[in-house]
């Protein structure tokens, strides 16, 4: 099918008004670039906070042992929960959903770390050897456990940078010291990069072999540990079957809220996405009204442009052109004027984003809450679609006029 | 070609009922050259564009080729237009963003012809009226005479069987006026209906028959 407008007479009819198309299509170019930036500073945002949760496998559970307070069969016995090796076991057998399980020991007390004269004090943490599958620590120098480390029982830790920092200062060798923590020394394996964002207190923590731990404390127990489940699970029909289970096993009040304490990343996750897919519709809302008043302007302008060019179309209908032709000939004007806009806002949406990605890499460390800034491809695509819908809502009523002009009329007007 | 029977047709205007045409008869047979005259505000323009289907009538009836036109969609009326009506106006009603060719060649971009196709037969009929060297200029670059060639190249381009002049010598000089005559009687040599509307009896009597309106109705029709 032939449309009834000619590229030619589309830049004509664009560049007839330059100032004033170019000022009309400033709305729409201001809408999309503003959109642009906020999207991918909504994204940017999105990533810096998963990042945080990085350090995690995605489907993490923590659980803390604390005390019951209610009644179980009629008896209250304040017991403190505590979690051992074969009560992990237990769990293991008991749900196929759980990947990795790990006891997470912390020390009872805060102790003293020295290395030469240098001083640190923070508590032990005894894990299994499935702990950092779970905990997806990235590693500064040196190497995690292995398998060895956990059955020669031997008294090998890793540290974090913070504690490298304290303890060693700027010593360019630290993988094969030993430290001092309580009178026993441990040789330095690995040291974990610090995740400043997000941590449970373990930044001063040094973490050890559980079978060290034992030793070391003399004790079979810990007060949490940690669980990573498949990826497919769902966390939450999990915890429930879960603490279910747990209450039991240790026969406490299924009602108890003391007993077990537990933190859920998917839950967490679960949340943040909420948030980020409600910040998500917000940006589109906020976009769509600027686009709008860009919209009503173009739509404005096509009008004016009608009036403008009554006696054409007129003379266009005298000579054969149907009301589709004269519906066909604004929309597509419409349609080229806001995508020529839109295309303008993308372009300086897309420099200013090239710019703002040079001026955060030189900034973005770590711990700040964000993400590359990005152009985000779905986004421009959907843009594009909404231009081209734009640009038929702006053309739509300014075309239905033009249909109805009747040539006899518009063949008398003086312009 | 054209038959018309008791075709009425009137204004309203504010509270007043102005009657335009009043059962005005006709018939204009193929090949005819035919001049409607009257003066100003006697209705001669509205029974030209009644006939040229821009406007629709109040009540009688309008026979095209045997087909009563008779509240016909504003599309199939622009066909009609399109493929079997050529215009010339007094104000030659060119697109002034277009150049001469571009002008001529728009009917046939309604007709569905391709662009290398039109701008070919555009040329040619310019040419033939005349204006082979001004196809790229612009209407405010011609002259009145040669803007209104641009329209008789307009009307003839698709190939239609009738011709509407309304006062087509109306906005030129007298030397001017008789060459756009002369042109339009080489065309209706050549086969098709011309149909003139002018308050000028030399350019009505210069035609091959004559009818006269007078406050919207036929008072005089030569056989």
């Amino acid at each position: 099918m032939l449309l009834s407008i000619e590229p030619k007479e589309i830049y004509k009819s664009i560049t007839q008004h330059k100032l004033r198309n170019a000022l009309t299509g400033f709305g729409i170019a201001w809408g999309i670039f503003i959109m642009m930036l906020m999207m991918g500073f909504g994204d940017s945002f999105q990533q810096g906070v998963f990042k945080l949760f990085s350090s995690f496998a995605e489907n993490t559970i923590v659980v803390w042992g604390g005390e019951s307070t209610m009644p179980y069969n009629g008896v209250m016995d304040n017991k403190t929960i505590v979690f051992d090796q074969d009560i992990l076991r237990q769990f293991k057998t008991a749900f196929d959903e759980i990947e990795y399980i790990s006891l997470q020991a912390n020390s009872p007390q805060s102790m003293q770390m020295t290395y030469d004269d240098n001083k640190n004090s923070g508590s032990l943490i005894g894990v299994e050897k499935d702990f950092f599958r779970i905990r997806k620590q990235k590693i500064k120098a040196g190497r995690l456990f292995k398998s060895k480390d956990f059955k020669e029982d031997g008294a090998v830790c890793i540290i974090p940078e913070r504690v490298e920092e304290l303890l060693f200062k700027r010593k360019s060798k630290v993988i094969g010291e030993y430290i001092n923590i309580g009178d026993n020394y441990f040789k330095v394996i690995g040291i974990t990069k610090d995740n400043p964002n997000i941590n449970f207190g373990d930044r001063n923590s040094v973490i050890i072999p559980f079978s060290s731990y034992q030793t070391l404390f003399n004790a079979n127990t810990s007060n949490s540990f940690i669980i990573s489940l498949y990826k497919d699970v769902d966390g939450s029909t999990f915890m429930k079957r879960f603490e279910a289970f747990m209450s039991r096993l240790y026969r406490v009040n299924p009602d108890d809220k003391e007993a077990f304490y537990t933190f859920s990343m998917s839950e967490q996750v679960k949340e943040f996405q909420s948030l980020f897919t409600g910040i998500r519709i917000f940006i589109w809302f906020v976009g769509f009204c600027i686009l709008l008043t860009g919209i009503i302007s173009v739509g404005n302008i096509m009008y004016v442009n009608i009036n403008e060019r009554t006696r054409e179309i007129g003379i266009r209908k005298a000579i054969g052109a149907t009301p589709r032709n004269i519906l066909e000939m604004v929309l597509v004007e419409s349609v080229v004027l806001t995508s020529i806009a839109g295309f303008v806002g993308i372009f300086f949406g897309y420099i200013v984003i090239f710019v703002i990605q040079i001026v955060i890499a030189s900034m973005v460390e770590e711990n700040m809450f964000l993400g590359n800034v990005g152009v985000n491809f779905p986004v421009i695509f959907a843009s594009l679609s909404i231009l081209i819908l734009a640009g038929v809502a702006a053309g739509i009523l300014p075309a239905l006029k033009a249909t109805r002009i009747r040539p006899v009329i518009a063949l008398n007007q003086e312009n | 070609m054209i038959e018309i029977k008791n075709l009425n047709k009137s204004y309203q205007i504010g509270e007043k009922h102005l009657k335009v045409l009043v059962d005005v008869s006709l018939f204009i047979q193929r090949g005819e050259l035919v001049s409607i005259i009257g003066k100003s505000g006697s209705g001669k323009s509205t029974l030209l564009n009644m006939i040229g289907m821009l406007d629709n009538y109040d009540s009688g009836e309008y026979w095209f080729d045997k087909n009563l036109i008779n509240n016909v969609s504003e599309s199939d009326a622009a066909h009609y237009r399109n493929k079997y009506i050529g215009f010339v106006f007094q104000t030659f009603h060119l697109i002034g963003t277009k150049s001469a060719l571009d002008n001529v060649a728009l009917p046939l971009m309604y007709k569905g012809i391709g662009k290398k196709e039109r701008s070919i037969v555009a040329e040619k009929m310019l040419e033939k009226v005349g204006l082979g060297d001004r196809i790229h200029h612009l209407p405010n670059e011609l002259s009145g005479g040669q803007k209104q060639r641009v329209a008789i190249a307009r009307a003839l381009v698709t190939n239609a069987d009738l011709i509407l002049a309304d006062e087509p010598t109306g906005a030129l000089d007298s030397k001017t006026s008789q060459e756009i005559m002369e042109l339009l009687r080489e065309i209706n040599r050549e086969g098709k209906t011309v149909l003139i509307v002018t308050h000028e009896a030399e350019i009505a009597n210069s035609c091959d028959r004559k009818i006269e309106i007078i406050d919207g109705q036929i008072v005089k029709s030569d056989e």
